[in-house]
């Protein structure tokens, strides 16, 4: 083959786009099916966006590349910590380095090696962006200029709003219509407070529009009501000699009775970016110059924004298909100038845009009673996969005869319905203990009120417990025999529980890392995974090690579809315009049969096999 | 502490400071102190005694500091990794005297990336330009921008700050004279039990 | 003579060569305080030349001192600070590579069967850092403290320069050849 074209398409579900298929509604897709052929593809334990794309990547299950989840735990704290990259700094003179916390070997290196070209863009954990030969943007990674995955802004001119998980909230009080205000920018380590830069906002009621003027560009930006603004770059003095650039947007929510404006999570800017976000390092500003300011940041959706209503769910779906042009914008670039190698470019909104609507699906979806439900948004998943399909439609274009082309996605989508405290059951079967006086509901995230001298496993992340190991954790407890016995108590506990209010099995099985991992990285992946219902995923207190009271809640956050069930039940799709082995592909096989088209042998840690031969 | 000296001697401090691409020199300038000096002397030269002319390494020799006087066209990078050393002072042989193009702005704060890399915490730095200086060091307690300073001066302050007394017929006069210099946070409590669980598993205490 | 009046400190890190310099001392005639009440090992098969009393000195046990004019004694900087301000000192304060310091602590931790090496070397090395700039610090600040450095890595290499400049320190009436000799070169086998 002279050409492999990928294209990704996030969280993309078997079950709709094979009734779609069938209803004749996705017709290209439709004929990349008949040409070769088409099948749902196995995800990896757990199913999530890191760890599958970085099996994809890499060719081997999590324990080849090390990442088993968004989060981990650092065993000496228990405290959860990013799993997709850390920083390092080697002393004060210099700034910290960014490490990618994906490792084994890619199929790119592979193809490097052998002179073959890649266009790389926004794959998962490749952030920083691995020394390719050819282009590469990062993608799920790349953190907001705060270093997080995105802080936003809300402005209110009331003062009883409280800032919700990871947003910022800035009371702005009006002087005939006017107020002196600014954006957050990024944490000062020494002084421990935000860096700010100054803006000034207009009302003009007349025409139901803010004007912001600042020092920024540009030096004045119209919001409407409703609407997202343009891109406003900011510049952050971070001390007397240095500045960082990044970039904003804002929506207007309303300007009556009060004043409510959102601004995005400042993205990196790509001229100067804080840290590199592509290879070779100037290529992101390369591709803004051709296509206009982009959504640098790995999470480009603010779903955070829409759960938190600091925007409604039209303005959710606007910034949508702004993410999605742009996306169309650079792969139609890349592939206009694309002459031969591999080529890959991922759609994320498929995935982000379904967490959010799948209520919409399900009149009866909990979500629905807090937040009302709307028929209106009934199809929008739907709707988007047309786009998706319209999508591939262009870039099979250029695709020849000595091509391979590929469509993929990581992982399905279901419904999340109801949540486990997972921490909770652990409790009230004897695996976990609070400390004397306290009981579940009484701390909050992070373990509080954990007695760890007593407790034999732990849950964070999304279904991962981990075992409190003597030796491994800092306060752990369990030798080798207790260990052993702890495990085979929650495998068997936690098998086929029931959630009594609805008669329903919530767990369908909890499996042992060993059975599930191999590789260099086993010895950090958690302990068990538990694999859930559909309907069903760990609560919203267990990520973050929350010991809430009751064992099962109603979802009732807009977020309301999820994918971090049991890896059967959330396979994504494959198609490929060769006919290819349809039993049971899985993701692993990728990196071979791409490797294989360009003649190149598979890398000595890949597990999966060539689905063409 | 160790005490690092780069020196530049044709780069002009209109540039310098104010060349916003020059991304490593502009962090240690936010870090510590930097400034114009009168020419008056030479930066290495400590004292001036009877018949004798003591320079900072001169003086740094006799307290038995390793010492490392280079210049190009080994890079610096190199000289720092290889090796122990107290005071290395080092001289860009390969950049031009005079009329510096942009170019080598650009190498240099390039190279001065390099080397930090290579640094501990505990390192004195120096980048000299011409008639000019950016001095860092975790002890330091001037920062911003220093004006009066003098060439002679560069020598007296660094033997302070690390840790010496001056000598006699100082031809400088030490910036840091007389000031509490920042003694760091000094040794954290778990710190402190390290070093003696250390010391004592050694049996000296 | 001067050196009656001071008290002659040996100072340093734990394996910076301040037994080595105790010896040669004691070799070129310098009268030194020790009670050998640790015995030579494999570590230091020459002795180690200390005086079991320092130990106590933070727990304020300066008597011994009065007896201290004008002999050498050895304390690590871990507990020089503590030493009474109404004596004059001259402290011989060993430097030594502290890649090499620390390779040495290690196998002597190791021979003593300490199971307590699980710091790693760069942190150790941080907290070494750290602790002599204190110790420093407070040397440069003590009015009756005069000191000389001397490096160990230097002091192998040119044994004759780096006495000469002790002898000076200490007034210039030892031998230094006889003190050269005692530069026991297999001593050295302990670097890595």
């Amino acid at each position: 083959m002279k050409k492999v074209i990928a294209i990704g398409l996030d969280g993309f579900e078997p079950k709709i786009v094979e009734a779609m298929i069938a209803r004749g509604e996705l017709p290209n897709l439709q004929r990349l099916q008949e040409q070769g052929g088409y099948s749902r593809l196995g995800t990896t334990h757990s199913a999530q966006t890191p760890v599958a794309w970085s099996t994809f990547s890499t060719g081997t299950n999590p324990g080849g590349h090390g990442i088993f989840d968004f989060l981990t735990r650092d065993p000496n704290t228990y405290l959860p910590v990013m799993a997709l990259s850390r920083y390092e700094q080697k002393n004060s003179f210099v700034l910290p380095k960014v490490v990618n916390m994906r490792r084994g070997t890619t199929f790119w290196d592979l193809l490097s090696e052998k002179e073959v070209q890649s266009t790389i863009l926004r794959v998962p954990c490749a952030y920083p962006p691995d020394q390719v030969k050819g282009r590469m943007l990062s993608g799920v990674g790349v953190p907001d200029l705060r270093g997080g995955f995105g802080t936003p802004t809300f402005y209110s001119s009331r003062t009883d709003i409280h800032a919700d998980q990871a947003e910022k909230v800035v009371s702005v009080s009006l002087n005939k219509d006017m107020s002196a205000t600014h954006v957050i920018g990024p944490r000062d380590p020494k002084t421990k407070s935000d860096h700010k830069f100054d803006i000034n906002i207009q009302i003009v009621r007349s025409e139901n529009k803010i004007v912001v003027t600042s020092q920024g560009q540009p030096d004045r930006l119209e919001v409407h009501l409703g609407k997202w603004s343009k891109w406003l770059k900011v510049k952050f003095k971070v001390g007397m000699m240095q500045t960082v650039s990044g970039i904003v947007r804002f929506n207007l929510r309303q300007l009556e009775p009060d004043f409510e404006l959102y601004a995005s999570p400042v993205n990196f800017e790509t001229e100067e970016p804080l840290f590199a976000i592509s290879h070779p390092k100037e290529y992101a500003h390369e591709l803004a110059m051709k296509i206009g300011r982009y959504y640098t940041a790995g999470m480009a959706e603010d779903h955070d924004g829409l759960n938190l209503n600091r925007f409604d769910e039209g303005a959710y779906l606007d910034q949508c298909r702004f993410v999605m042009r742009e996306r169309r914008r650079m792969m139609e670039y890349e592939l206009g100038r694309f002459e031969s190698g591999y080529f890959f470019c991922l759609f994320d909104t498929p995935d982000r845009l379904a967490h959010m609507f799948w209520r919409f699906r399900e009149p009866e979806h909990p979500s629905n009673k807090l937040h009302g439900y709307n028929p209106e948004f009934a199809n929008v998943i739907e709707e988007h996969y047309l786009e998706c399909d319209a999508v591939v439609g262009e870039a099979m274009k250029f695709a020849d005869n000595e091509t391979l082309f590929i469509v993929l996605s990581d992982h399905g989508m279901n419904s999340f319905q109801r949540g486990l405290n997972l921490n909770t059951w652990l409790y009230e079967n004897g695996f976990l203990a609070l400390k004397p006086g306290s009981k579940p509901g009484d701390g909050g995230d992070f373990f509080e009120n954990v007695d760890w001298d007593k407790t034999k496993a732990y849950a964070m992340g999304l279904g991962c417990v981990f075992l409190n190991i003597k030796g491994r954790e800092a306060n752990g407890i369990l030798s080798d025999d207790e260990a052993e016995a702890t495990r085979a108590g929650v495998v068997s506990g936690l098998t086929g529980l029931v959630d009594t209010d609805r008669s329903a099995v919530a767990v369908r099985s909890v499996v042992r890392r060993e059975q599930v991992y191999s590789g260099p990285f086993l010895s950090e992946a958690p302990d068990l995974l538990v694999n859930f219902s559909e309907g069903y995923r760990v609560s919203w207190d267990t990520p973050l090690g929350g010991v809430p009271q009751g064992l099962f809640r109603d979802n009732h956050k807009r977020w309301s579809g999820d994918h971090v069930i049991d890896p059967a039940l959330s396979t994504g799709v494959l198609f490929m315009n060769q006919k290819f082995r349809t039993v049971s592909p899985r993701l692993a096989d990728l990196a071979p049969t791409i490797l294989n088209s360009f003649g190149v042998p598979k890398g000595a840690d890949m597990e999966g096999s060539d689905l063409l031969s | 502490m160790n005490v690092l000296v780069l020196n530049f001697s044709g780069a002009e401090p209109v540039t310098l400071f104010a060349d916003e691409r020059l991304e490593n020199l502009r962090r240690l300038m936010d870090m510590g102190c930097f400034g114009e000096l009168n020419s008056s002397g030479e930066w290495n030269v400590l004292a001036r005694q009877e018949n004798h002319t003591l320079t900072l390494m001169e003086y740094f020799q006799q307290a038995d500091k390793l010492c490392v006087d280079t210049s190009d066209p080994v890079t610096l990078r190199e000289k720092l990794s290889v090796g122990d050393w107290d005071y290395l002072q080092y001289s860009a042989a390969s950049f031009p005297a005079e009329n510096w193009s942009a170019d080598d702005y650009l190498r240099l704060d390039n190279d001065l990336g390099e080397a930090l890399q290579e640094l501990d915490d505990d390192t004195a730095i120096t980048v000299l330009g011409k008639n000019c200086f950016v001095l860092v060091s975790a002890i330091n307690p001037i920062s911003g921008e220093h004006k009066g300073g003098s060439t002679s001066d560069i020598a007296p302050t660094l033997a302070q700050l690390a840790g010496y007394p001056l000598p006699s017929a100082t031809e400088g006069k030490s910036w840091v004279d007389g000031m509490e210099l920042n003694n760091t946070s000094g040794l954290t409590a778990d710190e402190q039990e390290i070093l003696r669980d250390r010391l004592s598993g050694l049996g000296y205490v | 003579m001067e050196s009656k009046d001071h008290i002659i400190v040996v100072s340093g890190l734990p394996r910076s060569g301040t037994s080595m310099m105790m010896k040669m001392l004691e070799a070129g005639g310098q009268p030194i305080l020790t009670d050998n009440l640790r015995e030579p090992d494999d570590n230091n098969p020459n002795g180690y030349y200390e005086f079991e009393r320092v130990k106590q000195l933070t727990d304020g046990d300066f008597d011994w001192i009065r007896e201290a004019g004008g002999k050498a004694v050895k304390i690590v900087t871990g507990l020089i600070m503590n030493l009474p301000p109404d004596h004059n000192y001259k402290v011989i304060f060993m430097q030594r590579a502290m890649k090499e310091v620390l390779a040495s602590q290690k196998k002597m931790l190791g021979r003593l069967g300490q199971q307590n090496d699980k710091v790693e070397d760069e942190k150790m090395k941080k907290i070494y850092q750290e602790h002599l700039k204190q110790v420093n610090v407070w040397i440069s600040k003590q009015p009756n403290i005069e000191v000389l450095y001397v490096n160990y890595n230097t002091m192998l290499g040119s044994p004759h320069d780096s006495l000469q400049k002790v002898n000076e320190f200490l007034g210039g009436e030892m031998d230094g050849n006889v003190m050269a000799g005692v530069i026991n070169q297999e001593l050295y086998r302990e670097r890595k």
